[in-house]
């Protein structure tokens, strides 16, 4: 009976630290869900910070991060998708293909306070942007782009080839077989892996540090060559170094949640077009 | 002896297994054959309980194995899972070297000390045998052995423990016709000491190897008996299109 | 016909060119991100020890011809103050700052933008042998008994085996990696050794023994976790961790290297559980089967079988672990306390790469020494990442047994 004995005691200690664990990964959220629920009132969202951010609201950051996130999407996006097409559907599998796919494979794990270096240096010294919601995007977009190759290559090899032999056959070319049948059948799933990316670049604070953020504007940014706030950088800022640390905890508490809000409607959004492709699969 | 007693059996809502009464004696060989999704795999899961792991599943009935119901709350399940062995569809060695997968189970039911492990992975390897092909490479992955030899390290995996059932579910359905030979071969060998059911979908296959022999459709046992007067002359007209129609 | 043909053609190779640039132009974005960042460090190998722009002048007569910065500084410190203990002649240093000038010369005499600064200078130097003055390039001092001390490039020896990291000190500015570099470690490291067990744990019991209904309940959760802005997490450590652990450790304060590691730890959490059930749940039905089909418990499959069978995927995810933790950079900022001092002990505050890049950069002017040795620490954390990344990839490859 031995085995048996130690198949329950394993399994008690394997119990209890799902349980543990599951706890305290619930407790940070429900910690600053409620925290942050007192907070966020119409008047959070709309309203400039006020009195050293103690008061008023955050709007310009949401406004700076929503403004970071187009603009750094509106580079990486295309961008990403015209590498992943190039990869899969063009290149053959010689050692040209290899390198690139090597090289985004490890931009993918450089680390974010990298790129804000890079950043820095090229878009904001180099050629002179700037402190700039420009420099700011191009330095998110840098970031978002290998997940953005990864996730399209992804729905491009899960498009039968079939698809492409019946189309080819018909005497399609490869552009319209790619344009009317790949990119068709793989766009739900290179969308999600779009909404996925958004989550994760509205929340990157180490790229834009010294790129675009600001520490507070009274009006939003009017151009690409402005300064902007970002939610992120706010939150930090809130947190550490306000003029009434004290006195801001709650500014901070909002500022997460809505944070968390984001990346849960992103994945809420990304999670729903998954099922309904499921379904339209399945059908 | 394995005995079944009106055994039904669900997957959900489906009806997988009708009915079934058997009766196997002891140190024979009795093949289930049938069209795919006839039930026959599943039937033979009942044995040992594999069936336990899939979700959603229920079964009314008895299964007796030497006149104890296995499926009584009491049942020690690792321990008729060691009585009663299996050999699946595809050979399935662990990823670990092949003398540790013989050695598998004789470690996991806590079997003998190391010189009994060790005479006892030879033992296993030249019933099933394999020694004289695998015994200067005992330490190599399994993986490097050849489809038809992982089968029968499977054989001999399932031999260590010293089972008296030897449940085989279609295992020579993988394999060339040289390695399947070899099995047949083999699974004739084992009956001196074992109890034999294999499923198989080739009736040659039962012809050749089995005692008994049983004919599944739909979830039903249609045709039960010796396996000459199943081939030859059986009771049911559905028995004989299926045999006919296969050989034919 | 024809005219369609030729036009659709000339689109085909159109695309196929643009997507080939597109393809190009990410796969140089790497190459572009490590030239600039070694570039923008290499140069600090250029520049002076002494504080830019500065320089040390002693009086011609002085034997000293040198000083190292360990030496200049416990000079300005006060730890040395006679010539004769670096080698010098036998009298007490006197040391003279650009300031002290104003109080020795009344503004008017010095002339207009004090163009006679550097003569008066000259004078005063030329008064004491016994003087080491710390002046700026822009006022050098003039005159036949004036020395300036030979000043070295920083040599890549001072930044990588440094244990000082004072980057603003004066006159001499200390770039030494090593308490940097230990700090990153010890965090990182002390966060997997918390986080590994823990999260290996959760991802066997998710796999192995929760129920389909738990598992569709927590699955999206742990994503949604591991989605949360890092900056998110460092706000939880430092209004709940900090003060928790300072409390419960009767510590001086809460932000120490302990601090960081468990916040990285629980920020690891998330991705570690969700990649090591993938990979266990990737061991093929056949192989727990078979396990139990020997009477094998469900236990000794999970440690036997399905563990070991899922230890290439386990192990890349925790390489990408160490890699996430190494470079992460606002959490930890915000809870370890940033004192660049060498590491003694986990309950101590400290700073990591990342950190120090975040905290600094900022206020380093652009092209200076200071703005380097941190594009430099960049070089440092993306080499370590690109190790850690090949290296994960290596592992993730390499299966220890391939079927036929």
């Amino acid at each position: 009976m031995n085995k048996k004995h130690s198949q329950f005691v394993a399994f008690l200690i394997f119990k209890l630290l799902g349980i543990i664990v599951v706890l305290i990964l619930f407790s940070i959220l429900g910690f600053i869900i409620i925290n942050g629920v007192r907070v966020i009132n119409w008047e959070f969202l709309s309203k400039f910070p006020g009195e050293g951010m103690t008061t008023g609201g955050i709007f310009p950051a949401i406004v700076g991060t929503l403004y970071l996130t187009i603009g750094s999407l509106l580079f990486a996006f295309p961008l990403g998708v015209m590498s992943a097409l190039y990869t899969q559907e063009y290149a053959g599998k010689g050692w040209i293909v290899k390198t690139i796919r090597m090289m985004t494979n490890n931009l993918a794990s450089v680390p974010s306070i990298v790129f804000g270096l890079f950043g820095m240096s090229l878009f904001v010294n180099k050629l002179n942007f700037g402190d700039s919601l420009l420099a700011g995007s191009l330095t998110l977009g840098l970031l978002a782009l290998p997940v953005i190759i990864r996730t399209t290559e992804e729905a491009l090899k899960a498009v039968p080839d079939t698809y492409r032999a019946a189309s080819l056959a018909l005497g399609a070319t490869k552009l319209q077989t790619i344009s009317k049948v790949v990119l068709p059948a793989a766009m739900p799933n290179i969308i999600t892996g779009l909404i996925l990316s958004i989550g994760r670049v509205s929340g990157e604070t180490a790229p834009i540090l010294f790129t675009v953020a600001a520490y507070f504007l009274p009006h939003l940014p009017s151009g690409v060559f402005d300064q902007a706030m970002a939610l992120p950088y706010h939150l930090y800022v809130l947190a550490t170094s306000g003029t009434d640390i004290e006195a801001s905890r709650p500014m901070a508490y909002g500022t997460a949640l809505v944070l968390i809000l984001i990346v849960l409607t992103m994945n809420l959004l990304a999670t729903f077009i998954r099922r309904k492709l499921e379904k339209k699969r399945s059908k | 002896m394995i005995e079944t007693r009106n055994i039904n059996f669900y997957y959900g809502d489906f009806h997988a297994i009708k009915n079934i009464s058997i009766a196997i004696k002891p140190n024979t060989i009795t093949a289930f054959i049938g069209p795919s999704g006839c039930g026959k795999s599943t039937f033979l899961r009942l044995f040992n309980r594999m069936n336990d792991l899939i979700e959603n599943t229920r079964l009314e009935g008895e299964c007796l194995i030497d006149g104890k119901n296995i499926y009584e709350k009491s049942t020690d399940v690792d321990a008729l899972r060691k009585r009663v062995g299996m050999v699946f569809q595809k050979p399935n060695p662990f990823p670990k070297t092949i003398f540790e997968n013989v050695a598998y189970g004789l470690r996991v039911n806590d079997m003998g000390d190391k010189h009994f492990i060790k005479q006892r992975v030879e033992e296993s390897l030249q019933a099933a045998a394999l020694w004289d092909e695998v015994k200067d490479k005992l330490q190599k992955s399994a993986y490097e052995l050849s489809g038809g030899q992982q089968q029968r390290l499977c054989i001999a995996r399932a031999l260590a423990v010293a089972p008296s059932v030897i449940l085989m579910d279609e295992p020579a359905s993988a394999l060339d016709p040289i390695s399947t030979s070899k099995i047949e071969e083999l699974v004739h060998e084992l009956k001196q000491h074992y109890t034999i059911v294999i499923v198989t979908h080739n009736m040659q296959q039962a012809a050749r190897v089995s005692d008994n022999t049983g004919f599944f459709m739909h979830g039903e046992l249609v045709e039960y008996s010796d396996t000459k007067k199943m081939f030859l002359n059986p009771d049911k007209e559905s028995t004989q299109n299926y045999i006919t129609g296969r050989f034919g | 016909m024809q005219k369609k043909k030729i036009i659709r053609r000339i689109l085909d190779k159109t695309t196929e060119y643009l997507l080939t640039f597109s393809g190009a132009i990410t796969g140089i974005a790497i190459v572009f991100i490590t030239i600039f960042l070694f570039t923008e460090g290499a140069a600090l190998f250029k520049s002076p020890e002494v504080e830019q722009g500065y320089e040390l002048y002693v009086h011609a007569q002085n034997p000293i011809n040198t000083l190292s910065p360990a030496e200049t500084k416990k000079i300005f410190d006060s730890e040395i103050t006679n010539w004769k203990d670096i080698g010098g002649k036998d009298g007490e240093i006197k040391i003279f700052r650009i300031d002290d000038a104003f109080s020795v010369y009344p503004e008017d005499e010095l002339g207009e933008n004090y163009a006679l600064l550097p003569q008066k200078l000259g004078e005063l130097i030329a008064q004491d042998e016994n003087i080491l003055a710390f002046l700026p390039k822009q006022y050098a001092p003039i005159g036949s008994s004036v020395k300036a001390l030979v000043s070295h490039n920083i040599q890549p020896s001072d930044y990588f085996l440094g244990k000082e990291w004072m980057p603003t000190a004066t006159p001499v500015p200390f770039f030494g990696v090593m308490p940097l570099v230990l700090g990153t470690l010890l965090v990182s490291i002390v966060a997997l050794i918390i986080a590994l067990p823990l999260g290996l744990g959760v991802a066997i019991y998710l796999s192995e023994l929760a129920s389909e209904k738990q598992r569709r309940l927590l699955k999206p959760v742990i994503e949604l976790l591991a989605g949360i802005p890092s900056v998110v997490y460092g706000f939880f450590g430092l209004v709940v961790l900090v003060p928790a652990i300072q409390k419960s450790l009767h510590l001086p304060v809460g932000e120490t290297a302990f601090t960081g590691s468990l916040l990285l730890a629980i920020m690891a959490l998330p991705t570690i559980i969700s990649v090591a059930e993938d990979a266990l749940r990737n061991t093929p039905r056949a192989m727990r089967e078979a396990s139990l089909a020997m009477g094998a418990t469900q236990w000794q499959t999970i440690y036997r079988v399905v563990v070991p069978y899922a230890k290439s995927g386990i192990s890349a995810a925790v390489v990408l672990g160490i890699g996430r933790a190494i470079g992460e950079t606002m959490a930890v900022m915000m809870v370890t306390g940033n004192a660049a001092v060498m590491p003694h002990s986990i309950f101590q505050s400290v700073r990591t790469i990342p950190a120090t890049i975040a905290a600094e950069l900022g206020e380093a002017p652009a092209g200076g020494p200071h703005y380097q040795a941190l594009f430099l620490l960049g070089c440092i954390l993306f080499v370590f990442t690109m190790i850690i990344s090949i290296s994960a990839e290596i592992i993730s490859k390499k299966k220890n047994y391939k079927p036929h």
